[in-house]
């Protein structure tokens, strides 16, 4: 248990020292923003656009699902993006530093730093991703007061495949070791992998993919939280695969 | 035109707020630092400035490991 809490400690105080939890916390901040902006202002782009290419018709006026699905297509984009970035290097730069050897030789279990590191991160990004939904929400129910559904479901999909991101980081870390471009092209091969996968339509709703794709479809109600529980599953699963697996390659590497 | 502005403040004020935070703690910590594991201090401090947003997480990324 000292282990544990020292080993936190020392992430907690890292990411803050180089200043990634910062940098995280702002970025989601800006996407809580500009996604209800977005929504706002589209009918003036879409009309400049209009004008100049001489088409016409009448838009429908902006509503509250407008802000919501520009906040999910920003998080399930750029954000899930730079949380990648980010994080990629959580374990890689322990590797290429060799920061871990004295820690293990002292009796540091080596599961405790894969459990920790990923608690760590997924503590991070709930923190970021619950500001900038809370943001998002607060701005959209003062500007719109359309009746919205599955809220909270819809916001919880994108954290838990955020979630799901993290222990694929993991796992990624363990195979690679020092290679931080390693394990940036593996959670993309893993996410083409699953894209190409969810062309087909049975597939499709029992994959991690389904969470970021179904948000709208939740918060219309075209979609019953029933209709994602499997893809959930799925998802809870295979994140607990992967951090299991990523123990077992990290207790037999060799520091 | 002036209306539609007053409109959107309470967007633009803390958007630009956000971005400036993290422009000038990057450009901050790019000055302050001597030894650079890329590029060097007048490209990072003009990567920081011309890209908002990318630029800052670049360097917290490459840089700040």
């Amino acid at each position: 248990m000292s282990q544990v809490k020292a080993l936190f400690k020392k992430e907690a105080i890292e990411s803050i020292r180089n200043f990634k939890l910062f940098a995280l916390i702002i970025v989601f901040m800006i996407i809580g923003v500009v996604s209800p902006l977005t929504a706002l202002l589209m009918p003036d782009i879409l009309e400049a656009v209009m004008e100049d290419s001489g088409i016409a018709f009448e838009l429908p006026p902006v509503s509250a699902f407008d802000s919501y699905s520009q906040f999910f297509s920003n998080a399930n984009q750029m954000g899930l993006v730079i949380l990648v970035i980010i994080f990629g290097s959580i374990l890689t730069h322990e590797f290429s530093r060799n920061t871990l050897i004295n820690l293990i030789t002292k009796g540091l279990k080596k599961y405790n730093i894969i459990l920790v590191k990923a608690v760590f991160a997924a503590l991070a990004w709930t923190v970021a991703f619950v500001i900038s939904a809370l943001i998002t929400y607060l701005y959209t129910i003062y500007y719109w007061d359309d009746e919205v559904l599955n809220l909270f479901w819809a916001f919880g999909l994108t954290w838990l495949f955020g979630v799901f991101l993290i222990t694929l980081i993991m796992a990624a870390s363990a195979v690679f070791r020092s290679s931080f471009p390693g394990v940036l092209i593996t959670v993309l091969t893993a996410v083409i992998i699953m894209m190409i996968a969810g062309i087909h339509p049975d597939i499709a709703e029992f994959l991690p993919q389904y969470l970021i794709g179904s948000n709208m479809a939740l918060v219309h109600g075209e979609l019953e939280i029933g209709d994602i529980i499997p893809a959930v599953i799925v998802t809870i699963i295979s994140s607990v695969l992967m951090i299991v697996l990523s123990i077992l390659i990290f207790n037999k590497t060799e520091m | 035109m002036n209306n539609e502005i007053n409109e959107l403040l309470p967007f633009l004020i803390p958007l630009a707020a956000l971005q400036l935070i993290l422009m000038i703690t990057a450009l901050v910590m790019a000055i302050r630092q001597q030894t650079f594991r890329y590029l060097n201090k007048p490209v990072w401090v003009l990567i920081i400035i011309l890209f908002n947003l990318i630029g800052p997480i670049l360097y917290f990324v490459l840089e700040r490991r």
